[in-house]
């Protein structure tokens, strides 16, 4: 099986909210948004998770149990998938490395 | 893309829906107190216990021994948990507002005791119920006795059963700004009045 990385393609899940079957993205409340923007996507663009950037205000306790459902249904599968490709990649370094002579 | 993976969002969501769970309670406290602990690790737990010396009213912390046969604790005696005591001005200053008052009779008997069962509530809501499945804490509120009657929260930690230091901390801060509010409030309701009565 061929495999092939596109950081842009993957990355853009993770950056913009994604379509679900009974549920477009642009339908999510503003208090959702707000916390995919401060979390999942803060982090797809390499920045640290911040607790004091977040205003615990500006979503409702219903948008993060919203979140964190949309979180393990659509994110999670992927992010589960780029796990077990950077692990086979990390093996195959740690074999074909120049510097090693294990193969 | 990195810190993306090495993150494990369903925890950090799930801490972040616990703090959000006591911010909505009035713990606007719990923010700041968080905001220098590393959110999104395995550590988590560690890390907050480390800080634990920092929580709002903190005023002591000693471990607890099992008695020898002869009723003794000694050098040998065998530790199973440790006890941390919390207390605030604002908390001291409810409770004696609360007894002047009552002495005063501006509020009745009843009052006096539906207030300190309020109190009492929040405590096991905050600090022991959030615990959830978790047995190894339980707590005590001291009313302390006389002539300083300074009262103060034991929270005792069973090192044999597990228990929560996370949601022990978030509970702390949510208790003591619960006495903040509720000492305002009874300020506004009895002490402003009073001087506006005063003042006319």
């Amino acid at each position: 099986m061929e495999l092939q990385i596109n950081q842009e393609n993957f990355l853009s899940g993770f950056k913009k909210l994604q379509n679900v079957e009974n549920r477009k993205a642009k339908e999510r409340s503003e208090g959702f948004r707000y916390l995919h923007d401060t979390t999942t996507k803060r982090l797809a663009e390499g920045e640290e998770f911040k607790l004091d950037s977040l205003d615990f205000s500006k979503f409702t306790y219903d948008d993060l149990n919203e979140y964190l459902e949309y979180y393990e249904q659509v994110l999670r599968p992927r992010i589960d998938a780029a796990n077990k490709l950077f692990n086979v990649i990390r093996q195959a370094g740690s074999v074909f490395s120049p510097g090693k002579r294990y193969y | 893309m990195l810190k993306l993976l090495r993150c494990d969002m369903p925890e950090l969501l799930e801490r972040l829906r616990t703090i959000k769970e006591f911010y909505d309670e009035g713990a606007h406290n719990i923010v700041p107190f968080f905001s220098n602990i590393e959110m999104d690790t395995g550590d988590f737990e560690m890390l907050v216990y480390e800080e634990m010396w920092s929580l709002p009213g903190y005023c002591d912390n000693h471990e607890l021994y099992y008695e020898e046969e002869n009723g003794r604790i000694t050098e040998d005696s065998e530790v199973y948990g440790e006890v941390w005591t919390f207390a605030t001005d604002e908390m001291r200053d409810y409770y004696r507002l609360l007894k002047e008052l009552k002495a005063a009779g501006k509020i009745s008997g009843c009052t006096y005791a539906l207030k300190r069962n309020e109190m009492e509530k929040y405590i096991q809501m905050f600090v022991v119920d959030s615990q959830g499945y978790y047995s190894g804490l339980y707590c005590k509120l001291n009313y302390g006795r006389a002539p300083k009657n300074w009262c103060c929260i034991n929270v005792y930690l069973d090192y044999s059963c597990c228990y929560s230091v996370f949601a022990m901390c978030c509970g702390i801060i949510a208790v003591f700004d619960k006495y903040a509010e509720k000492l305002k409030e009874l300020r506004e309701e009895f002490c402003i009045k009073e001087t506006i009565l005063e003042a006319a």
